[in-house]
């Protein structure tokens, strides 16, 4: 909980109404008590107890039975025989497939005073029922706007002719009996909504019949690992590989992968009593040295550990990689070496030391053979900031400060990069600066240095598939239209020069400070203006000549030119979208208890328009004529987002079509100026999407590549802030979409995309 | 300032750790678990008073969240985020608690909720500082943004663990944050004049 930046008055004086009390002091001590014991206690019991979910339970009986088949009458038969018992179907997971499965005749929806339900699928299987349905125009307004008052919290369930509630369990209802084909979807009340704001009890018959032929039913086939996993432990003192794999299932495109790693098993009798393993990285590399392409689904969960020093692990590995895979855990063991040695050292902090008060110290110490310099304290509401210059490689090490007579609640860990020359001690008080706990006038504090000696090491445990199997794999193969991965994003060229002339508008870190803002590069990385601090949402309009952003006064029109200013005054909002003609801005902004719906404001500053009245919706964009706005509102819970236009001039509102596999959490979708495509971003948060106004062509440009910032130029460029991994910084490319021509533009532009113009 | 340098030495085998040092050591060493309730019964607690707005059951609640922490530490794979994890675990306790509270009262009497215990912590400020146009400003945002102050405010959370937590990019929390910021600052200034 370090790295925070500074407050600002309004920040402060928010921290200091909310003040809550401290806790107890006999409460901490007797929690702590509390957890030693249960400690105790769990380390008593040396087996936790087994628990698998019941098509779990029927895949591992199936697997000893199999192992026994296997060597009765064969691999081959058996192979193709089991292949019928047990099925995955995405998005619902695996399925029993000993009875035959059933699914919804048609999806059925009831609308009531502008809400609708809509269940849009189930699937019936021996061990589940697993029903798909979507809430929609639920007002902003049915929420409790005080989290001591609770909504609804009754879950829906199935209602059977015979009367029968099937209860929901985790994310699916209990199996619906053979021969019942009809029930009853309750719900008593739309989840989190308030008494009376909107209907209640709702029931939606629901018909099931057999499923099609053509449902997707990947036959679910567990390896019996006959192939033992190569260990490949590099470090000879370990016996035992920390790293195992315990079960792999072939799920068609996918192979799931679930294994352990042993903590006690990384620490070995032959490193110093008192270390420890800390794990940095896990790497999959398949055979040709490239990353292995990972899926990320709900429909498999962790497995249990069978130890408690064991964490357990999954991935789902798409099929496109070269076996054998190496599955690599790299870390490094840390040992404490040498005597804790300490230095003491005096400042006076005065009798109320104020937040964001300075002393500059210089006082040398020498710790453990290193030259380390205490630069200077800082004082926060909260304790005191020790920053030190040293030799490189000091604070590879424990280095802590203490104040003597003062029992810290925080400290440890000064943050950012590893090991770097420069670096702070914070710790932190029960009470606030000001209270008698907050540790104040002549202080006496140590500094305390203990060495570390830090081992890396690695473990690898290798897999290939059986080799039935192997003839499934491509070496690989892009997807189709697909224009970018992570994996081909370093293969890009440079902008071409006549690209230069363009523009774009970056939301970025500052330099040297931590105030980010919007600044302004030409696409060749030259040019850098910055345009305004502590600003963000901006928006160039599309001739590139004038940027506008929203500040506490209304939304700021830049002449981009002149750097003159005009203020539209109430307009409050953000996500700021100029009309194609230049002389509207649509944005999201709040009205009364509707949060976040979308406005228009004439960009002259007069007539503001509501355009919509649920809430959290964004914009996308103009129609090219300017003539109708498109925009999204999500449904309820986020899965899924309609997409509507409205005329301006006549108010027709239509709704156009779902997004069903955009995130729910920064959809970012931007209409193109030639109004041919809607780009968004995928649910894996990475991926970019294309789709027409009209729902079709749905496809995927950018796949896993961290797609962040989206802007499209009105010379048709899609350009994409990709954040780099463990990062604020992105990489912006330029993509023309229908023929994949791509460009990475200079490293200069390593902010979040916000606008674009290339003439 | 006066500094008074002594240098001194001791066999002690202690190590001061960082966030991840910590955790990792906690797998191995159950007992280090202490270090990291040490470092955060403070602002769970807080955290959870603040939502809670009474101390008995936010203690319940804390003691609730580090009993389940224990129990999970074994599944948390560290990858720089404990503390989004933990509190995590503090806002589905917070949740339980408010669960319980409502399967004991019917529907119509959801407005009496607070009745038993003290009040929200928000309505607390609201009821002492009823002057105090940012008090009523934050006490009408949507409950999302309430978090977003709580969080950051109350809990201290970095923008990278209020986003882990939140399921956001860390940049889109703080654009939400000062955005909002901004709009409380616009709104003050309204008042004022």
């Amino acid at each position: 909980m370090s790295n925070h930046t500074p407050y600002t008055p309004l920040e402060n004086e928010i921290r200091t109404i909310l003040d809550v009390p401290q806790v107890r002091p006999e409460f901490v001590n007797q929690l702590h008590t509390q957890l030693m014991e249960q400690i105790q206690f769990k380390k008593r019991k040396t087996f936790r107890p087994f628990y698998l979910r019941p098509a779990w339970i029927a895949i591992l009986v199936f697997v000893i039975l199999l192992t026994a088949c296997t060597l009765i009458i064969g691999p081959e038969r058996v192979y193709n025989a089991v292949r019928q018992l047990f099925g995955y179907i995405p998005g619902v997971g695996i399925v029993d497939q000993s009875n035959p499965i059933r699914v919804l005749a048609k999806p059925v929806s009831i609308t009531r005073d502008g809400i609708s339900i809509t269940v849009t699928s189930a699937t019936l299987t021996g061990d589940r029922t697993h029903i798909d349905y979507r809430i929609f125009g639920v007002p902003g307004s049915a929420y409790p706007d005080r989290e001591d008052i609770m909504g609804c919290t009754q879950q829906p369930y199935l209602r059977l002719p015979d009367e029968t509630h099937l209860a929901q369990m985790d994310n699916d209802f209990l199996p619906v009996p053979v021969g019942v084909n009809e029930a009853i979807f309750v719900v008593p009340c739309i989840i989190e909504t308030l008494p009376g704001k909107v209907p209640e009890n709702w029931e939606l018959p629901l018909r099931f019949v057999p499923a099609p032929p053509d449902l997707t039913v990947v036959p679910v086939i567990e390896s019996l690992l006959s192939q033992t996993p190569s260990v490949m432990a590099n470090t000879p003192s370990s016996e035992i590989n920390p790293l195992t794999i315990t079960k792999v299932l072939d799920i068609g495109d996918k192979f799931v992968l679930m294994g352990e790693f042993s903590y006690s098993a990384a620490q070995d009798a032959s490193l110093p009593a008192g270390s420890w393993w800390a794990i940095q990285r896990v790497s999959i590399i398949g055979a040709d040295g490239r990353e292995v392409p990972q899926s990320y689904s709900n429909d498999f969960k962790l497995p249990t550990p069978t130890h408690a020093d064991s964490e357990t692990w999954l991935y789902q590995l798409n099929k496109n990689f070269v076996p054998p895979v190496t599955i690599t855990y790299t870390g490094e063991n840390i040992s404490p070496v040498g005597p804790k040695e300490q230095a003491e050292f005096e400042f006076d902090a005065g009798l109320n030391p104020q937040d964001g008060s300075k002393w500059t110290v210089n006082k040398d110490f020498k710790l453990g053979g290193y030259n380390i310099r205490l630069v200077s304290i800082e004082s926060s509401a909260r304790g005191y900031s020790f920053h030190f210059k040293a030799d490189p490689g000091a604070s590879a090490n424990a280095i802590s400060v203490d104040i003597v007579g003062y029992s810290p609640n925080c400290g440890g860990g000064g943050g950012g990069d590893l090991f770097p020359e420069e670096f702070n001690r914070e710790v932190c008080y029960s009470g606030f600066s000001g209270s008698p706990e907050f540790p104040h006038g002549k202080l006496k504090a140590i500094l305390n240095f203990q060495a570390l000696t830090r081992q890396n090491k690695s473990f690898q445990v290798q897999w290939s598939p059986d080799t039935a199997q192997t003839g499934t794999f491509a070496t690989s193969t892009p997807q189709p239209r697909v224009c970018l991965t992570a994996d081909t994003l370093a293969q890009l060229k440079p902008a071409p020069a006549d690209l230069a002339s363009g523009t774009a508008l970056m939301y970025e870190q500052l330099d040297g400070t931590d105030h980010w803002g919007l600044v302004l590069y030409n696409l060749d990385g030259s040019g850098k203006q910055v345009l305004v601090s502590d600003a963000s949402w901006g928006a160039l309009s599309p001739d590139g000549s004038r940027m506008a952003y929203p500040a506490p006064d209304g939304i700021h029109v830049m002449d981009l030119s002149t750097k003159a200013e005009k203020v539209l005054a109430g307009a409050n909002g953000f996500d700021l979208h100029w009309s194609p003609d230049g002389k509207q801005i649509a944005y999201v902004g709040g009205s009364g208890s509707i949060i976040d719906s979308v406005f228009v404001i004439n960009a002259d500053g007069t007539q503001v328009r509501q355009i919509s009245n649920w809430s959290y919706e964004a914009v996308i964009g103009w129609s090219p004529n300017s003539a109708q706005l498109y925009f999204v509102a999500p449904f309820t819970g986020g899965a899924a987002w309609k997409v509507y236009s409205l005329d301006l001039a006549s108010s027709v509102l239509r709704e156009l079509f779902t997004i069903e596999n955009g995130t729910p959490k920064f959809l970012n979708a931007k209409f193109s100026l030639d109004g041919n495509w809607i780009a968004y971003r995928g649910r894996d948060n990475s991926s970019l999407y294309l789709v027409h106004t009209d729902g079709s062509d749905m496809h995927l440009v950018l796949d896993n590549a961290g797609a962040v910032g989206v802007e499209w130029s009105r010379s048709g460029w899609l350009g994409v802030s990709l954040r780099k991994t463990n990062s604020d910084e992105s990489t912006v490319v330029l993509i023309k979409p229908d023929g994949c021509e791509a460009y990475l533009l200079p490293p200069a532009l390593h902010g979040e995309l916000e606008g674009l113009s290339i003439p | 300032m006066a500094e008074k340098i002594t240098q001194t030495s001791s066999n002690k085998g202690y190590q001061e750790l960082d966030e991840a040092d910590l955790v990792s050591d906690a797998k191995g060493n159950p007992e280090s678990f202490g270090k990291i309730y040490y470092l955060y019964i403070q602002p769970i607690f807080r955290y959870l008073y603040s939502r809670i707005g009474s101390r008995p059951e936010a203690e319940d609640a804390t003691a609730q969240t580090f009993l389940a922490a224990l129990e999970g530490l074994n599944h948390y794979h560290h990858k720089g985020h404990f503390a989004a994890w933990l509190f995590a675990i503090a806002r589905r306790k917070a949740m339980d608690h408010f669960r319980s509270l409502r399967s004991d009262v019917s529907l119509e009497n959801a407005e009496n909720i607070t009745l038993d215990t003290e009040p929200d912590l928000l309505q607390q400020v609201i009821q002492t500082e009823q002057n105090s146009t940012l008090v009523n400003l934050i006490s009408t945002l949507p409950e999302e943004e309430r978090e977003l102050i709580r969080l950051r405010y109350i809990a201290e959370l970095s923008f990278s663990e209020i986003a882990q937590l939140m399921n956001r990019n860390e940049d889109a929390v703080k654009k939400s944050l000062y955005r909002l910021l901004d709009r409380l600052q616009s709104q003050l200034e309204v008042s004022h004049e």
